[in-house]
């Protein structure tokens, strides 16, 4: 009789996992590599800006270009997190100082077009308190009907067969105020898994 | 039968196990992005003293005042953001116009500067020479002479413009 409880407890508790799931993260069950790069080496740079003259802008065409690298139909979820500021000696003690930070806002898309992604096929993304989450497939489906799951991945799979890359853009705008002159810099950072 | 039910509940241990570990690896990768800004103040330029035109003795009806020597050069200071490198350009020749009539002057510009109070040791700026850099205190010295051909000239004040540029480099 016991038996017979405990089995249906576990009969509860898997239909209750199944009902809380109803998508499969194929990226889970493999050993698939994920390589992220940055398209040229250069940091978001503002250049020389004389102090109190306003808001400066980099587009989308002279952002930072991360690169993601991996299996064509597998989801990622890219996360990426700005500070709010640049501060004055990269020192976050200067948060919140308006002398010694600079407002920064963060603006993101990306690309992942077949062919070489580039800034026409870019999607933007919705950025808030210079943080985002998104998901989005390394290469974009094709308008044609969902295929068959992909098959598991076995001694034989090569990686490179099904490998493309997705272009991540990041760039923004700092407003600069009457700050004290010196080098300002902080931080984006982006973590990327397959879903 | 209870054998039976024994062997339900393992191999259903088994299986929720199966469920709960990843057969494979979960990739991740981090990137930090830097982001940088090099912030200047703007440049401040303040007259100290005007030329002493008046004041000099003109030999062979020129009035030349040398800015590396002469008391009566004009001196500015230029106040920008310290140990920055900076270009100095200015227009040489200058028309002066008789403040009561047409008559004009030409004045012959020369500037000299230096990162440190001290006209004597300034440097005389001219094409090759012309980018310096704001001292310790984001200040730099500067001292305006030139030379005037007064031997056509109507009896008069005459008046006219400097005009000297400072550029962050």
């Amino acid at each position: 009789m016991k038996s017979i409880s405990l089995i249906l407890s576990l009969i509860l508790a898997l239909s209750a996992t199944s009902l809380s799931a109803q998508e499969i993260d194929f990226g889970q069950y493999g050993n698939y590599t994920l390589t992220v790069g940055e398209l040229s080496t250069e940091d978001l740079d503002f250049g020389t800006i004389v102090s109190g003259s306003g808001i400066y802008s980099i587009g989308i065409n002279n952002g930072k270009v991360v690169t993601i690298t991996g299996v064509e139909y597998l989801d990622v979820i890219v996360e990426v997190t700005a500070q709010s500021e640049l501060y004055l000696n990269g020192n976050p003690g200067n948060a919140g100082n308006p002398q010694k930070a600079i407002p920064f806002t963060l603006e993101a898309a990306y690309a992942n077009n077949v062919g070489t992604p580039n800034v026409g096929q870019a999607k933007f993304l919705n950025v808030s308190g210079n943080a985002l989450i998104t998901q989005f497939p390394i290469l974009e489906r094709q308008n044609v009907p969902p295929g068959p799951p992909p098959p598991p991945p076995t001694n034989a799979f090569d990686q490179s067969k099904v490998e493309d890359t997705a272009y991540l853009y990041l760039y923004g705008s700092i407003n600069v105020g009457n700050v004290d002159a010196g080098s300002y810099s902080s931080e984006i950072t982006v973590t990327i898994n397959y879903d | 039968m209870r054998k039976a039910l024994k062997d339900l509940v393992i191999l259903s241990f088994l299986s929720l196990g199966a469920l709960l570990y990843p057969l494979g690896s979960l990739a991740q990768s981090d990137v930090s992005v830097s982001i940088n800004a090099n912030i200047i103040s703007s440049i401040d330029l303040i007259t100290i003293q005007s030329i002493q035109l008046s004041k000099e003795e003109a030999q062979d009806n020129i009035i030349t005042i040398d800015p590396t020597t002469s008391i009566n050069a004009g001196k500015m200071i230029a106040i920008g953001t310290p140990n920055s490198d900076i270009t100095i350009s200015f227009l040489e020749r200058r028309e002066l116009t008789r403040n009561q009539g047409t008559e004009s002057l030409i004045f012959n510009y020369a500037v000299a500067g230096n990162d440190q109070d001290d006209q004597s040791s300034a440097q005389i700026l001219d094409q090759e020479n012309r980018d310096f850099s704001f001292n310790d205190e984001g200040r730099f010295y500067l001292w305006i002479g030139g030379s005037i051909d007064i031997s056509t000239a109507t009896p008069g004040n005459y008046s006219g413009d400097f005009t000297l540029e400072i550029e962050y480099i």
